[in-house]
């Protein structure tokens, strides 16, 4: 035998948080893209800073912009993520971020069956350009996808609150209206923050019925 | 440790609270989270402040601020607990403590920092011996709390503080959840994976729920793996935690039963002596569902302290390793030349020894340049503690072992094969034998009540 020891931790079971952006062209009207960017930035250091023996907060983030949906960041533990802005262009494909979503969540290599149940948050100003329906559908049908913790904010007059309230599901958290980039940034706080109260509490795959009027300064 | 000081997440900016007494705070990073709140380092590193998770609510505070009055009417302000100061002012709802400047979470020793070779990790953490004495002092002080009465009731890693270099050092935080043993009405409040599985099932805060915590905090930082969470629990679904949590599955070493064995983590021979890992096996196997039959926290405080006189340091590879072992486990190097001392106790009236020999094993190693201290009760001290009255002081010094009278009292020197003397004084004396090492010189302290301490030293060569 080897006299010579050496030691093998175990990981930390990953907690995926899953960000669907619309990078549509619309995005980059009234410093909407660079409020998200800052703010994804943010979410990204803080769960980072998230410290628990338990688990390790993961961050993925699909695009939809152009004419395609886009893994934009793969699952990777938000700790050691190297963040690049997202440029918005575009249509709105989000029927194609939907199915992206499902695929990466039903694969097991992606998601291994030791993870916590993903946090997902679907963010858009406008209307899908794509056959969504057929993609949500799909989505709510998945064995894994369907149990995610959704979570959605609709920015500006013209994003489709009734698609968004499809995707969250009756028993999800409201969906937040932003009228602004600093009410983009408040959005992306509470996600944090639900994310955070996820990763401490004794049931970190239950919902943690944290409120987006609750005190995030702290 | 970790990271950097950060500011409060996402705040524009730096975040200043203010004390009812009238204190101001400004908040520089984050110490701990836990399930209660958050722990914040103010300003200046003094002062720590704890703040409650999403709650402004006026009957929250009320309630704490009774706990903060009560608390400081119990007998704790010797311990190494940090004290509440002062409550914050309203709309926010928490307290400030005192803090000892520069101590990180325990956290820091157990949870491998991502992205780096474990084995590094550990080493640059403070290894084998660090964390052997920041255990120790915490299970003193839990030991002491315990005897005055009252529990801590929330012992996690995230409020169990460490010096991160020089003089080890336990340091307690989030005292809020101190109360008297089994008080019904006490909080709830508890952190999974250190919880025992009754706090779960909704029972009081005891000396033995605070002794499965302290169990899993000593085995998880000296063996970097959970006692109770096996290689098929931490890779299968998150669910399948809570029942070995609860107690549902035999512990990771069940020497029957292996539905539950660990892969990772420290080899056991490696990180806990036989007498930790014999308290761990209580703790862990009938402990588990039989809170009575835990080992008590003065039982791991005496087994950690008796550890930590046991701890090489490699010549080649600097890493701390058990005297008990002939190599280096970590590189493979030879042990290094050592002094071992056997400490019995002895009624020189009746002539028989009173304790039992501790096994084969010494009761402490000295390398070059080390100490020991005796006490008058034959009690082992390092080097540095302010403890008295001292009788004896041992240390390794150029190839021999130098042995010293500290209160003035001869100490008789049984084998005088090494040496023309036949006591030892205030001026000390050399233990060193010119041909070959040497072995069993005896050192009989005055007795007690007709019983001396007798350490018995032996030269081991490297």
């Amino acid at each position: 035998m080897n006299p010579v020891r050496e030691i093998r931790a175990a990981e930390p079971r990953p907690l995926p948080v899953v960000i669907l952006a619309d990078v549509s062209g619309s995005m980059s009207e009234d410093g909407k893209i660079e409020a998200l960017n800052l703010s994804v930035r943010n979410l990204i250091e803080a769960l980072a800073e998230e410290q628990d023996t338990r688990g390790a907060v993961h961050v993925a983030v699909i695009t939809f912009g152009m004419d395609s949906a886009k893994l934009h960041v793969p699952l990777t533990p938000a700790s050691g993520l190297r963040w690049n802005d997202m440029a918005a262009q575009g249509r709105t494909p989000m029927g194609a971020a939907i199915r992206l979503l499902r695929d990466l969540v039903e694969n097991e290599a992606a998601v291994p069956r030791r993870a916590f149940t993903p946090t997902v948050v679907l963010v858009s100003d406008g209307r899908p350009t794509d056959d969504w329906k057929e993609a949500l559908a799909e989505l709510q049908a998945s064995e894994r996808a369907r149990k995610t913790l959704r979570m959605a904010m609709a920015i500006g007059a013209d994003a489709d609150l009734e698609l968004l309230r499809d995707f969250v599901g009756p028993g999800g958290a409201p969906v937040f209206q932003a009228e602004d980039a600093r009410e983009i940034r408040k959005f992306f706080r509470w996600v944090t923050m639900s994310v955070a109260a996820r990763s401490r509490s004794a049931n970190p795959n239950a919902d943690p019925h944290v409120s987006p009027d609750d005190d995030f300064e702290l | 440790m970790t990271g950097a000081a950060r500011h409060p997440v996402d705040a524009e900016g730096p975040v200043h609270v203010e004390g009812e007494n009238g204190g101001a705070y400004r908040l520089t990073s984050t110490l701990g989270r836990g399930g209660q709140g958050t722990v914040w380092e103010a300003r200046g590193g003094l002062h720590a402040v704890k703040i409650l998770h999403g709650t402004r609510d006026p009957k929250v505070a009320e309630r704490l601020r009774h706990r903060l009055a009560a608390l400081r009417r119990l007998p704790v302000d010797d311990l190494s607990i940090a004290i509440p100061l002062e409550a914050l002012r309203a709309p926010r709802v928490g307290y400030v403590m005192e803090l000892v400047t520069g101590m990180k979470p325990l956290l820091g020793l157990l949870k491998a920092q991502p992205g780096r070779s474990p084995r590094d990790w550990y080493f640059e953490s403070g290894g084998l011996s660090l964390r052997l004495g920041v255990l120790c002092s915490l299970a003193e002080t839990l030991a002491r709390l315990h005897g005055r009465g009252l529990v801590f009731g929330d012992l996690s890693p995230q409020n169990v503080f460490a010096a991160g270099t020089g003089r080890t050092h336990a340091w307690l935080i989030d005292a809020d959840n101190i109360r008297v043993c089994d008080d019904p009405g006490g909080s709830t409040v508890y952190t999974p994976h250190y919880a025992a599985p009754e706090t779960t099932r909704g029972a009081p805060a005891s000396f033995s729920t605070d002794a499965h915590s302290l169990a899993v905090l000593v085995f998880q930082t000296l063996t970097l793996i959970h006692p109770l969470l096996g290689d098929e629990v931490c890779d299968g679904p998150p669910e399948g935690e809570d029942e070995a949590l609860a107690g549902g599955l035999p512990w990771v070493d069940d020497v029957g039963d292996h539905r539950n064995r660990a892969s990772y983590g420290i080899e056991r021979a490696c990180a806990l002596t036989p007498r930790l890992q014999a308290l761990a096996a209580a703790a862990f196997t009938q402990g588990r569902l039989e809170p009575s039959l835990r080992p008590s926290a003065a039982a791991w405080a005496g087994a950690l302290r008796d550890a930590s006189f046991l701890v090489l340091r490699c010549g080649a590879c600097g890493a701390g390793f058990y005297a008990f072992e002939s190599r280096c486990p970590w590189c493979g190097a030879k042990r290094p030349a050592h002094f071992a001392g056997y400490l019995t106790r002895v009624d020189t009236e009746a002539s028989r020894q009173v304790n039992e020999a501790s096994g084969a094993g010494p009761s402490f190693v000295l390398q070059e340049g080390e100490t020991v201290v005796l006490d008058a009760n034959g009690a082992l001290h390092h080097s540095g503690e302010d403890r008295l009255p001292l009788v004896l002081r041992l240390k390794a010094d150029r190839n021999a072992l130098r042995a010293e009278s500290l209160d003035g009292q001869p100490i008789t020197l049984l084998d005088a094969g090494i040496g023309p003397q036949t006591t030892v004084g205030a001026r000390g004396v050399v233990l060193r034998s010119d041909a070959a090492p040497f072995a069993g010189a005896r050192l009989v302290l005055p007795p007690i009540a007709s019983v001396s301490a007798v350490v018995a030293c032996t030269q081991v060569p490297g």
